[in-house]
């Protein structure tokens, strides 16, 4: 029955609420909520939030959501409603139900540069080990890179790894990885969502070059207990999830516990003699609890603690030393969603952060108890602040604005030395302080029927030590459909960033210094445009982009040359080099294309991703003030991920990657250089001998051999009488393919006299199991 | 410090044997062997001396010998107006060097001087270099030596020097201080000398204003070289005026051989302001000297 209106005088109502999923009642972001009949639309929040206001008539209401099964709701609109949705995870769903439905499309929306990973395809993809990674699922994707073999860091279009805003639940991580880079902290049992952005970025994102990699913990299950657990080659892992207090409080509350630890050396430890014991271990955990007051208030409280600790102890009758080196992280954020009204949602956060990194020394002596303590550590400490609100006026206006705060505590190197000869006491710790702000408004507006803009901006602020500076930064989005799914995507955005990360460029250990901006080194900034094409089939429900890109960066850093991670003295002084010297500024300049077909659903599900780049950087100190490629550019960058679920038992995956070999600074040459010994007479230990000097030409003028590998995985699934089993079977490098993962030169082995150049590799083909068993 | 680097490079070295290990299979660059020279002028030296040697290729067989010197080589220097050919000495230091006496080519400051280096093979290398000016500089040198300890057998003290002087017209000045002690040594009976400190400093911030360059050392009866105060004869400051091409190649001379113990850090880049070759040719010019006995 429909009911005629005067189009220009009628009126609006607001239907709002929050989507969960059927079951958990856990929450959905990014859910797609459409009106076919108005052409209009929206999208639930981080926190499941939606609100959308049409003109009083009688509306079908479509909620979709990929791997869910969508669900249309009829509605008669005479004022405004509170529409709590559930939809169902229905695994069982044929292809063809779900492309019936208005999936969330990539066409449709104004973001571009983004790339979401569907949770459980990370748990499908092999992986090294079998130790399942997000930021290795996240390195298969285009504009993504990894530095080197194994490492899990983050390269996103010509930036390097400081240069990744990593967000776990509000609060940032600093160092993601365990094991020397060879893993991230991330356990994916624990995620809801994973959302990489690599441009365009709204207002809402600042303090970071080159990526936004926001993660979201799932809140824990309010109608039953279950959980999962793992062991696998690396680690076990356990994750425990269910409503507290069910009856008391009326399935309003639940929890999220996870865990994971290495175990290898806790079996090994008995084993090793006594005298000397060496080791390695990490471990983490996440935790959340939540708890919904009324429809109006959500309260969430969630953490995450992770260490790393490699260990090396000697012992003697007499004499006893230990050395150690450990990293942890330490995150906890607790944040309240208030329901202004139907059109206003708002979060407030309060965070916690802590990274510390720590390389020590102990020796002891028995017999008269005198000892030595050496602890050199870096670390930076976080207090901060967060109030952000969503609000929708009306179906053409998505508004966003809040602000942010974070009080930063830096001790970037602090010595201590304990000692029993008094003496030798000596506390050495360089705290800077300093507070980094934002403020932004951004709207994503639709113009036309054809034509979306996202427009905003975000003013940063950064304080330390009496320094003030502010910076306006522009963002803005377009989406232009070209047809009924094909659309033309535009964007610039200006990025700074207050906070560097120091990284040594030889051998990638977790020694990355944190220092702030300073009166001497200033903030980095980048300023982008992208353009491209967006496509979707929704009856192959497959999506397509192509994109291009230029970046340029400014003031970025780098080490001196000569300069490396620990306290050197200068050469000549006495004086401590402070890490401010140790830096020097320049500029980079990345651009190039990405192209993207993804099928997230299905049977066969997966990607291909290719991406052509170049990477260049320019530091007056630095190869002569000449331009140079970045170590990571890579000219190529090919990848294809493919799921096959054969039944309901068998899991099949594969993964192949192919890319240009990195670009190294190569000897090609020797010689021996005379330094100047001005002083003629009789002085002996002056430095009278040559030094042996290699020829390297220009820096980075070198390519290693290219990389590729192939990876393949099978997982049987079997369902027991209390849990679901599930076995996988892996291999890494799967074609035993020896991929350099670092040069030097050598002698042949048959003929001694000549230098050859010779590679080591890291890891052959290895083969991996696991057991998973999920209640 | 140094033991955690040697324990952490260590592990890096476990890390690395732990992979396979096999020849590279990439096209290697082929290059072939390149002019080296070095050559420090001043207007104080009595010679101006050039050292010309060769690089070995590394991936290709050669039979060039890093030490040897370059002995049929055309060497060349220029003031702009006259040029004259230096000869070999073989008896110079270095395995050989080529040289002109300051009588015959002066080295005057302020003046930009050429050096032109060519074999009969055909390889060319140039270089040009400008020695630096200054104007009386007012020099002084002492220590300061505070006893901590001392008995008829052991004796235990800290020297504070103190080597200063007014900064050169003009911005971006490069100095090289040097300091040494002299000591009477009685298995040679003579008077020999120990470095106390040889460092670059430059007068950022500092323009136009009076420099100071301290330092300090610690010294026991224990400590080698001049043990004992009796045998103390007396110290010598060198300060010198140094040119840009002087500064970074002597510095980054000495970095790399320092980093190249260090895994953690990128190699070195050695400066060369050699066109067709590499080395440097460089300049300096002597501030002045004080001898205290």
């Amino acid at each position: 029955m429909a009911l005629s209106f005067n189009i220009t005088a009628q009126n609006k109502f607001t239907i709002s609420g929050y989507v969960t999923e059927k079951g958990s009642r856990e929450t959905l972001p990014g859910v797609a909520i459409y009106s076919a009949k108005h052409n209009a639309g929206t999208t639930s929040n981080n926190y499941g939030f939606y609100s959308i206001t049409l003109p009083a008539d009688s509306i079908e209401l479509t909620f979709s959501f990929v791997g869910f099964q969508p669900r249309t709701e009829k509605i008669v609109l005479k004022e405004n409603i509170k529409l709590n949705i559930d939809i169902s995870n229905n695994i069982e769903l044929t292809e063809v139900e779900i492309s019936a439905a208005q999936q969330r499309r990539i066409s449709e929306e104004t973001q571009m540069s983004m790339i979401e990973i569907p949770v459980q395809q990370v748990k499908d993809i092999p992986a090294l080990l079998g130790e399942k990674d997000v930021l290795k699922v996240i390195q298969l994707m285009p504009g993504v890179q990894k530095g080197s073999e194994g490492s899990s860091g983050l390269y996103v279009r010509g930036g390097g790894p400081d240069q990744n805003l990593i967000i776990l639940d509000d609060a940032t991580v600093y160092n993601a990885y365990h094991l020397f880079g060879f893993f991230s902290l991330f356990n994916g049992d624990a995620l809801k969502s994973i959302e990489l952005t690599k441009g365009g970025f709204p207002a809402r994102y600042g303090g970071r070059l080159s990526s936004v990699l926001e993660m979201q913990m799932k809140d824990g299950d309010k109608e039953k207990i279950h959980g999962e657990a793992g062991i696998g080659i690396i680690s076990s892992r356990f994750t425990l999830e269910g409503p507290i207090f069910k009856k008391k409080l009326k399935n309003k509350a639940s929890f999220l516990v996870s865990a994971r630890r290495t175990y290898i050396d806790a079996l090994v430890y008995p084993f090793l003699p006594k005298d000397g014991k060496a080791g390695y271990y990490f471990y983490d955990m996440n935790a959340k609890l939540n708890y919904t007051l009324s429809d109006k208030d959500r309260f969430f409280v969630s953490g995450y603690f992770g260490k790393d600790k490699f260990y090396a102890r000697f012992e003697d009758y007499d004499f006893s030393d230990e050395i150690f080196l450990k990293w942890g992280n330490a995150t906890s954020t607790v944040r309240w969603n208030h329901l202004f009204n139907d059109k206003l949602f708002s979060n407030a956060s309060l965070i916690f952060c802590n990274y510390k990194l720590g390389i020590g020394y102990k020796e002891e002596y028995k017999d008269d108890n005198s000892f030595f303590k050496l602890d050199y550590s870096s670390g930076i400490r976080d207090y901060g602040f967060k109030y952000d609100f969503d609000f929708l006026p009306n179906a053409n206006h998505f508004i966003k604005f809040g602000v942010m705060s974070t009080y930063h505590r830096f001790t970037p190197n602090a010595v201590v030395v304990k000692s029993s000869f008094e003496f030798e006491n000596e506390k050495a710790i360089q705290a800077i302080y300093a507070l980094e702000s934002g403020l932004y408004i951004e709207d994503d507006y639709k113009v036309t029927k054809k034509l979306k803009v996202n427009g905003g901006v975000r003013l940063s602020h950064f304080n330390v030590k009496g320094t003030n500076y502010l910076n306006p930064e522009p963002r803005i989005a377009m989406r232009y459909m070209l047809k009924k799914d094909l659309s033309f995507k535009a964007s610039y955005a200006m990025m700074n960033q207050y906070l560097h990360l120091l990284t040594g460029t030889g051998i990638s250990l977790p020694t990355d210094l944190w220092v702030p901006t300073t009166k001497k080194v200033k903030p980095q900034q980048s300023q982008q445009v992208a353009m491209g094409f967006a496509k979707d089939w929704q009856e192959k429900n497959l999506t397509f982009s192509l994109e291009g890109y230029y970046k340029k960066s400014e003031r970025i850093l780098g080490y001196k040359e000569g300069a490396s991670f620990l306290l050197i003295d200068d050469l000549g002084t006495t004086e401590e080099v402070k890490w401010e010297n140790m830096v020097t500024a320049g500029q980079g300049w990345s651009y190039g294309a990405e192209f993207l077909i993804q099928k997230k659903v299905g049977k066969f599900s997966g990607w291909i991703g290719y991406t052509l780049s170049w990477t260049q950087l320019q530091f007056d100190s630095l190869n002569f003030g000449k331009k140079y490629y970045a170590r990571y550019d890579r000219r190529h960058d090919f990848s294809i991920v493919a799921i096959y679920k054969i039944n309901d038992h068998i899991t099949l995956s594969g993964t192949w990657v192919y890319g240009t070999g990195n670009a190294i600074t190569l000897p090609v040459a020797e010689y021996e250089a005379i330094p100047h010994n001005p002083i003629e007479n009789n002085t002996p230990g002056f430095n009278e001998y040559n030094y042996f000097i290699s020829d390297y030409g220009d820096k980075n003028s070198f390519r290693m051999a290219a990389y590729h590998r192939m990876d393949i995985g099978i997982q049987f699934h079997k369902k027991l009488k209390r849990c679901e089993r599930t076995f996988e079977l892996s291999f890494y490098n799967l074609y035993n393919r020896q991929n350099p993962f670092f040069y030097f030169v050598g002698t042949s082995d048959s003929n001694y006299n000549q230098r050859v150049l010779k590679q080591i590799s890291l890891f052959p083909i290895i083969p991996s199991v696991s057991w998973t068993y999920k209640f | 410090m140094k033991n955690i680097k040697s324990i952490l490079f260590i592990s890096s070295l476990i890390l690395s044997v732990a992979g396979c290990e096999k020849d590279a299979d990439v096209e290697l660059p082929e290059v072939e062997p390149k002019l080296v020279i070095a050559s420090f002028i001043s207007p104080q030296d009595t010679l101006v001396k050039v050292w010309v040697r060769q690089t070995k290729p590394i991936f290709k067989p050669s039979n060039v010998n890093t030490s040897d010197a370059v002995i049929d080589a055309t060497v060349e220097i220029s003031d702009g107006t006259t040029s004259a050919t230096l000869t070999f000495d073989p008896s110079g230091s270095h395995n050989g060097y080529y040289q002109i006496a300051t009588s015959v080519f002066p080295i005057v400051e302020n003046k930009t001087y050429s050096l032109r280096v060519s074999t009969p093979d055909g390889k060319v290398a140039t270089a040009i270099s400008l020695v630096p000016a200054f104007s009386p500089v007012n020099l002084t040198g002492d220590v300061n030596i505070i006893t901590i300890d001392s008995s008829a057998t052991y004796y235990e003290r800290e020297s504070h020097y103190t080597v200063s002087w007014d900064d050169v017209a003009g911005s971006g000045n490069n100095y090289r201080v040097i300091a040494l002690k002299a000591y009477y040594d009685p298995f040679y009976n003579d008077t020999m000398y120990t470095t106390i400190v040889d460092a670059y400093i430059n007068d950022e911030g500092k323009e136009g204003q009076r420099l100071e360059y301290k330092t300090t050392s610690w010294e026991s009866s224990y400590s080698s070289g001049g043990g004992g105060t009796g045998f103390i004869v007396g110290y010598n400051y060198y300060v010198y005026l140094v040119n840009d091409d002087y500064y970074r190649y002597n510095t980054s001379v000495r970095i790399s051989g320092f980093s190249s113990q260090d895994p953690f850090s990128e190699p070195t880049l050695v400066y060369s302001n050699v066109t067709g070759g590499l080395g440097a040719f460089c300049a300096f010019n002597e501030l002045g000297r004080v001898i205290k006995r």
